[in-house]
This record gives C-alpha cells, sequence and structure tokens, in this order.
C-alpha cells in the first residue's frame, strides 16, 4: 500500500502534466498536442524509468476519478441549452448520429476482428467514437478494459480531428449541421471542439451528436457489442 | 467565498443525480450506464423545469471544462498493455483509421441528403 505522501505526488504530478499540456494545447490549437495523449505518455514514460508500478498510481487515480460520474452527468447541460437547435431537424439529426455511429462501431469490430485480434481488444475498440466517459463503462459492461478503451477512444478524438473538417470538405459535405454532426459522430468531445472553429451551428451539432450517440450506443451495446463480436 | 460554496454545492446536486442513477440501474440491473441514466434524468428534469439551469451551471462548467483530466489516470492503466500494443500496435491501425472514415462519410452524407431532400419538399409545396 503507498503511503499518503507518495499518493500525494501522483495526483500533484498528474494534475501538473495536465495544466501544462493544457496550456501548449491551448497555444497551438494542434490536435496532435491534446492534453490526455501528452500527460498521459509523459506519465507512463516517468512510472516505466522509476519503476513505479499501475498498482501504486490506483490509489490515487480513484481520488481523481472520484467526480467523473457527476461530471458525465453534466453532459446533459450543454444537450438542453441546444434544444431548439435539436428541433429544428429533429429527424435527419437524430437518425444520421444513429445511422453514423452504428456504422462505425459496426465496422471498428469487423475490421478488428478480420485483423485477428484478442476478443478483449475486439470488444474495447467498440465504443472508440464515444466520449471517454461512456466509453468506459461502455468496456466495463461488455467485457472489455477501460484503459485500452480510453487510448482508442483518445487515437479516434485525434485522427478525426486532424483529418475531419478537410475529408468532409473532399466529400462535398458542406452543411454546417452535417459537417458538426459528423465531427461528433467520429471524434466525440475533441471533434466538438475542432468544428467548434468553424462556427457556433457545427460546435452545438457537434456537442448534440457526442451526447446522442452515447446514449444511443449505451442503450444496443449489452447485446449488440458481445454478438457482433463473437459472431 | 460564496461563490465556492454554491459551485461545491452544485457539483454535490450532480453527484446526488449520479448516485440515484447509479443505485437505479444495479437496483433494477438495467444493462446501461448510470452516467447515461443519469444524463438522461438530469435532462428530463431540465426539460420539465423541476430543476434550473441557474442551480447546476456554477458547479457543472468547471467539471465540463476538465472533463478530460479524469481520462489521465484512466489512460495510465494502459502501462498494463505494454506488451500487447508492442507486438499487436500495428494490426490496430486499419481498423481505427477505416472505421473513422466510415464515421464521418457515413453520418455527413446522411445528414446533407436528408436536410437537402427536406428542403427541396418545402420549396415545391
Amino acid at each position: 500500500m503507498p503511503t499518503t505522501m507518495f499518493i500525494f505526488l501522483t495526483i500533484f504530478l498528474t494534475v501538473l502534466l495536465y495544466l501544462i499540456s493544457r496550456k501548449i494545447f491551448l497555444r497551438t490549437k494542434n490536435p496532435i498536442f491534446n492534453p490526455v495523449l501528452l500527460s498521459t505518455t509523459i506519465i507512463i514514460i516517468i512510472f516505466h524509468y522509476t519503476g513505479i508500478t499501475f498498482e501504486q498510481y490506483k490509489p490515487g487515480k480513484d481520488i481523481m476519478t472520484f467526480l467523473l460520474g457527476p461530471a458525465t452527468v453534466a453532459l446533459a447541460l450543454p444537450l438542453y441549452l441546444n434544444r431548439t437547435v435539436l428541433l429544428q431537424a429533429l429527424f435527419p439529426i437524430i437518425f444520421g448520429i444513429c445511422f453514423g455511429a452504428l456504422a462505425t462501431l459496426t465496422t471498428a469490430i469487423l475490421l478488428a476482428k478480420l485483423s485477428g485480434l484478442d476478443a478483449l481488444i475486439v470488444t474495447s475498440i467498440a465504443p472508440k467514437s464515444i466520449t471517454a466517459p461512456i466509453a468506459i463503462e461502455i468496456s466495463r459492461l461488455t467485457g472489455g478494459d477501460p484503459a485500452i478503451a480510453v487510448a482508442f477512444v483518445v487515437f479516434t478524438g485525434t485522427f478525426g480531428s486532424i483529418i475531419g473538417p478537410s475529408l468532409l470538405s473532399f466529400c462535398k459535405i458542406t452543411t454546417p449541421i452535417a459537417r458538426g454532426l459528423a465531427m461528433g459522430v467520429t471524434s466525440h468531445g475533441q471533434g466538438t471542439a475542432t468544428i467548434l472553429q468553424e462556427g457556433a451551428l457545427q460546435g452545438a451539432m457537434a456537442g448534440i451528436a457526442m451526447a446522442v450517440a452515447a446514449i444511443f450506443i449505451s442503450f444496443i451495446a449489452p447485446l449488440y457489442i458481445p454478438w457482433l463480436v463473437n459472431l | 467565498m460564496h461563490n465556492l460554496l454554491k459551485t461545491v454545492g452544485q457539483i454535490f446536486l450532480l453527484w446526488l443525480i449520479y448516485f440515484i442513477s447509479t443505485w437505479i440501474v444495479e437496483f433494477f440491473h438495467l444493462p446501461i450506464p448510470g452516467s447515461v441514466l443519469g444524463m438522461l434524468l438530469l435532462f428530463l428534469l431540465l426539460s420539465g423545469g423541476i430543476i434550473k439551469e441557474e442551480w447546476l451551471a456554477l458547479g457543472a462548467n468547471p467539471l465540463l471544462k476538465h472533463l478530460s483530466f479524469f481520462f489521465i489516470p484512466i489512460a495510465v492503466g494502459l502501462m498494463e498493455w505494454g506488451k500487447l500494443f508492442t507486438e499487436k500496435g500495428h494490426l490496430l491501425f486499419l481498423p481505427l483509421v477505416i472505421s473513422a472514415l466510415v464515421a464521418l462519410i457515413a453520418t455527413g452524407i446522411v445528414v446533407q441528403s436528408l436536410i437537402k431532400s427536406r428542403k427541396q419538399e418545402g420549396g415545391s409545396n
């Protein structure tokens, strides 16, 4: 069992790295410098060279993630504030989000299976386009691993944020609503931050897409993911 | 000081909704995350005017602003899977990249064509 001082130090290190990487990200606005990717990499490198194990980090981790549940509940607030935009084109928005979310989840599982990856990885890859707090829960409910799931979520968030806007333009997807939704469905919070730079409507749509996709996939995941993985 | 107390109180209210939702999910063996039920519950309470947005904004904003902080300690858990990633990392690339492209294009095209067809219908009326 790590000492109180040690727990305090691991928390201090995590918070410090988060604040520094957040500064770098806000200054560069480059998706590759996203705080989760940067901080996690540095922490793992430090732990690797100092011989600190994840077991020793766990008490600090539990304290730091205590507010993740309430923070996830708080996602209802931006959704509520954007409800009027949502009602403008309710059917195209909801249908588009569910279609896109289902298409990407299915493609990811089937391709991961074809690549010969283990069931644990295939299951953890499923929620990779869902916002991290809910992807973690989905991976727990379906027999995946939360840490692996977060890695895929961050990869997808970063990749989609880098390539998304230009790929959408290349495919002649120019409607602001469609661009916002596509970014939210693919790259959750990171995609929302990226497309917000194009305009407030796109940003609001991405936020809606992120929330609705998370709710929709949560409802179908416990049956659909194991079924597809074991197909 | 007054604002700090308010913020803490509002975060407590969010935590209470989370706590109740997690309890409901466990009690009824619902196959959905407690946090998702909590989010839906809060959305309904806001829409029904039972909870006012002002009662939560102060507590919710810092949590939402720093949401990504919470993923760092969880992602550090990856260090336990180092071997898996060095051995199989290259196999992950294709499924992740292609499924992301599918998400962007599928959502974008479906929404854009639905909106355009609706506008055309509206124009002919």
